[in-house]
């Protein structure tokens, strides 16, 4: 059932993967239309070219007839629009403008696109010398502001409605060369184009079979843009007096006109301008609306929710009834009973996190091991108070702090509870470091809050930490950026932002798995010793059993967003009792320094958040059920079996 | 010494631009001198006029006139006034500049705040009002929008003058409406940047410091931002510096961009000449402090790059 689940519902999100078909065009347009800009865009366009086509026959009066005994009417019944100067019905005069500004438009893209786009297909596709020239004069035209450079070509060609098509496509031919070229290039350097050429397609057949129909959705896009931004300089243009000359109507002419009458006629400018800027939003909104489609690096742009595509099932409630047990003995540095947190998805909540409950001891390290999406680093970030509200929400339960609740803070607590207690480490080194500032300045930032101390003593303290995580030149070392760094010195340097609070909780999210095994080591080590000496608490997330054997006190495995089995390292790995750990455990040849992939080794799939089976959430893949039916009545409790907690109603099998 | 590659490779790119400029003399239908001189000239009349401007010197060295003409105002004079092109522009440039200038600095404060309310807020009523707003500024037409803002405020509301150029208040408008655009597109920049740059684990690495969400998003997130932000800006200058040439038609402005215009319209060629010139020059100049400032404020590029 999960494995059916998580097939069906994985969108493709191929983008320049495969030739476009004739199918994906209307695909295309159905992505379009499912957007709100893009539909309300499409059908401005629509009604802009039907205006464009159907204009003229609309018309209610001759545009061209003047009337000196009725000039600069305002609006009336007769004319909707008013009159101007002259005395001409306005409204006629802009249903005929639509053809003579939308007609500057198409003529310009056109233009630009039968020029510019085999230019710099040309340029991707020859490279060496063509390269080299188009982008050269794509460089000398790009150096003059298009609207200046528009007005030069009238000057020279003289001011018409044709001139003016040939004066704005001029100036966007650089534009589409350069998008063309680029695009044609990075499609070329996909490995099924260099498969084609090493079969012996022709070079003509590359590009029409493969280049052109990848790159139509970048230049479609493009052209849509382009054509608002044309339109406004065309008109533009007319506004000067330099474009369609009276007594042609087109907009932009016809607001330079009434530019006269500003003061005594308001109205006159108000329409055409009116339809011109309600032209160019509607290819602008459909633009928009492509680009979300055909543009990767806009994606970005799109609120990124990524469950939610493969999330449906609405969670079960979960109860908030929470019941702290009364604690003996020193206080944990971290203390988690009974904790649920559940994703926020448009249909309600995914639980993801599932009665959790752990403690750690000053001094002690416990590791958190799971397969991806166990709910494992949800867990880790829901205790650094780093989850999102947003996406994460705590639907039961208490997170404890070094005694402090850290759910449900004010933002000033919450900063304070970052402050004095917590130190992240997180799994890339080299996304947790802002690229744009040096080390020191990001160290010291750490350093500074909540303390007076004085720059000389600030950066002191920095070099400080720099050299407890074995980083040698410390000094020089501050004026650095991360780029400057290997991953293993980012790692360290991590470690020293995460320690310059002297944090009482470490938490640690795959600190090793981006990093080579030699440097995993150092890397290992040093946290090791680190914590000898500070006597934090370190809760390390990890899918490395390796590492927790090597590197943990304790060990929490979770699945499916529950602990199914947490005890001492020595004791779970050694012998473990849940059917889970164990098939975790025999995925791994043992002490065979390498990772293993427990995933390959164990049946079936794990569950999809919000879809778990009924019973035990093991269940389905489980090698000991033998379809026993207490596991698939009651989700098995936390016992103690052999001196660890174990969720399972068998675990005293094959005991000996 | 990125700077000298840079700088040296800008060199051949004002060179063509310059021959460019020079060859549109040539391709102008009609004769210079014969415009210059009117209709009613006699023929010695032309000849003259056509002696003066070198015209019957051989193409070179009327392109080192040209070129000449740069810093030797004798050389190019406008046909219409008769003073020297550099005069005519020196008094125009400051108006356009203040006006390009004051409405980049506008519209990049109105952008970046709103880009940031508009990633901050996503799915709330800030977020799509600033979205159809900011679709609306860049798809409007500023003589349009000009027109309308000089009937309310200066015709209806007479708050502000219509046209002109003497007191500061004349540049109001200008500066208002020219920062439209800007303002649009630094804010959909600055969203769609932030909201790429708010899954990054940097930012919870310094949350995790207990720092305040506030500077977060500004010395973090913002940070990394500006970089995009700056090469926006430098487009968005040429633009507005080459925009002028509407604007200051809309509001009256005695400006490099009107300068240009009128000579269009009455065929006053070496005005049209050294002002397109001049913007290329300006054009080429911007790209350039764009570029190194892109370089300088991105670390990451700050070392050889090798384009």
């Amino acid at each position: 059932m999960s494995a059916a689940a998580g097939t069906t519902n994985q969108a493709p999100e191929t983008g320049t993967a495969a030739p476009a078909a004739a199918k994906q065009r209307w695909s295309g347009l159905r992505r379009v239309v499912a957007q709100p800009k893009g539909l309300v865009g499409l059908t401005l366009v629509v009604l802009y070219l039907l205006l464009a086509i159907f204009g003229p026959l609309l018309a209610p009066h001759d545009p061209f007839r003047q009337d000196f005994a009725a000039t600069l009417k305002a609006p009336s019944a007769a004319h909707w629009f008013g009159t101007d100067q002259l005395g001409r019905d306005v409204f006629s005069r802009v249903l005929i403008g639509a053809r003579a500004t939308l007609g500057v438009g198409v003529g310009g893209v056109t233009f630009a696109f039968l020029f510019g786009v085999p230019l710099g297909v040309l340029a991707a596709w020859r490279r060496g010398w063509i390269d080299a020239l188009v982008m050269r004069v794509i460089d000398v035209m790009l150096s003059f502001p298009d609207i200046v450079f528009a007005l030069a070509i009238v000057a020279v060609l003289g001011a018409s409605t044709q001139n003016v098509i040939i004066a704005v496509g001029v100036v966007s031919v650089p534009i589409f060369a350069r998008t063309a070229r680029a695009v044609t290039l990075s499609i070329l350097a996909e490995p099924y184009i260099e498969g084609s050429a090493s079969l012996g397609a022709s070079p003509k057949r590359i590009i029409l079979r493969h280049v052109l129909p990848n790159i139509s959705g970048t230049l479609l896009t493009l052209s849509t843009l382009l054509f608002a931004s044309t339109l406004l300089s065309a008109s533009g243009l007319g506004f000067l007096g330099l474009g369609t000359q009276p007594p042609n109507p087109e907009w932009g002419t016809m607001l330079g006109e009434s530019r006269s009458y500003i003061r005594s006629n308001p109205y006159l400018a108000t329409f055409p301008g009116l339809f011109l800027a309600g032209s160019a939003l509607a290819f602008n909104l459909l633009g928009d609306a492509l680009r979300t489609i055909y543009d990767p690096a806009s994606r970005h742009a799109v609120r990124k929710r990524p469950w939610l595509g493969a999330l449906r099932r609405k969670a079960r409630p979960a109860s908030r009834d929470a019941k702290p047990e009364a604690t003996t003995g020193p206080a944990p540095a971290v203390s988690v009973r009974d904790l649920r947190l559940a994703f926020r998805a448009g249909s309600g909540l995914l639980e993801v996190v599932r009665a959790v409950d752990l403690d750690i001891q000053p001094g002690r390290t416990l590791a958190v091991v799971g397969e991806s999406g166990s709910g494992k680093t949800t867990l880790l970030r829901a205790i650094a108070t780093l989850a999102n509200p947003e996406q994460v929400a705590v639907t039961g339960g208490t997170i404890l702090i070094g005694g402090e609740s850290a759910i449900d803070l004010t933002p000033s607590a919450m900063m304070d509870l970052r402050r004095r207690k917590i130190g992240v480490v997180f799994q890339d080194a080299a996304s947790a470091l802002n690229p744009v500032l040096t080390i020191g300045a990001q160290i010291a930032e750490a350093v500074r809050i909540g303390t007076d101390l004085d720059a000389a003593a600030v950066r002191q303290r920095c070099a400080e930490l720099l050299s407890d995580v074995g980083i040698s030149d410390p000094e020089r070392r501050l004026a650095m950026y991360p780029h400057q760094f290997s991953g293993g010195m980012k790692q360290r340097i991590v470690i020293a932002i995460a320690l310059a609070q002297d944090p009482q909780l470490l938490l640690a999210d795959e600190p090793t798995s981006a990093l080579d095994v030699t440097i995993q080591q150092q890397i290992l080590a040093l946290l090791g010793d680190i914590q000898r000496k500070r006597g934090m608490a370190v809760l390390i997330v990890t899918h490395d059993l390796n590492l927790v054997a090597r590197f943990a006190d304790d060990v929490a495995v979770m699945y499916a967003g529950a602990i199914v089995e947490h005890g001492a390292v020595a004791q779970v790995l050694d012998s473990p009792r849940h059917p889970y750990t164990q098939a975790l455990r025999a995925a791994i040849p043992g002490g065979a320094g390498r990772r293993g992939k427990p995933l390959d080794a164990i049946g079936g799939e794990p569950p999809m958040v919000g879809m778990l089976p009924a019973g035990c959430a093991f269940r389905p893949r489980c090698q000991r059920t033998h379809g026993r039916p207490e596991c698939g009545r009651a989700e098995p409790p936390a016992e103690m079996v052999a001196g660890r907690k174990v969720a399972c109603f068998f675990a005293q099998e094959g005991l000996s | 010494m990125f700077i000298t590659r840079r700088l040296a490779m800008a060199v051949p790119t004002l060179l063509v631009v310059s021959v460019l400029v020079f060859f549109f003399m040539d391709m102008i239908p009609g004769d210079p001198a014969q415009m210059l001189a009117g209709p009613s000239a006699t023929n010695e009349e032309i000849d003259v006029i056509r002696d003066a401007l070198g015209l019957n010197q051989p193409l070179l060295t009327r392109y080192g006139l040209f070129i000449k003409g740069l810093w030797d105002p004798s050389v190019a004079t406008s046909f219409l006034t008769h003073r020297p092109v550099a005069l005519e522009l020196a008094e125009r440039l400051p108006n356009t500049l203040i006006v390009a200038i004051g409405g980049l600095v506008l519209g990049l404060i109105l952008g970046v705040i709103s880009g940031v309310v508009c990633a901050l807020r996503q799915g709330g009523v800030a977020e799509a009002g600033i979205t159809v707003l900011t679709l609306t500024g860049i798809s409007m037409p500023i003589y349009w929008l000009g027109l309308l803002c000089i009937w309310l405020f200066a015709v209806h509301l007479r708050w502000l003058p219509a046209a002109g150029a003497s007191t500061p208040a004349h540049f109001v408008l200008p500066i208002l409406v020219i920062a439209t655009r800007p303002t649009a597109m630094f804010s959909r920049l600055i969203t769609a940047n932030l909201l790429e740059t708010m899954g990054k684990d940097y930012l919870d690495t310094a949350r995790a410091k207990g720092l305040s969400e506030t500077r977060v998003i500004v010395f973090h997130a913002l940070r990394n931002s500006l970089v995009a932000a700056v090469s926006v800006a430098g487009v968005q200058f040429g633009g507005m510096l080459g925009g002028s040439v509407i604007t200051e038609t809309v509001f009256g402005i005695p400006g490099v961009g009107r300068l240009l215009v009128e000579a269009v319209t009455r065929s006053d060629y070496p005005v049209i000449q050294y002002t397109i010139l001049m913007f290329a020059i300006f054009f080429v100049l911007i790209n350039l402090a764009t570029d190194l400032l892109t370089q300088w404020l991105d670390p990451r590029t700050r070392e050889a790059r090798t384009t």
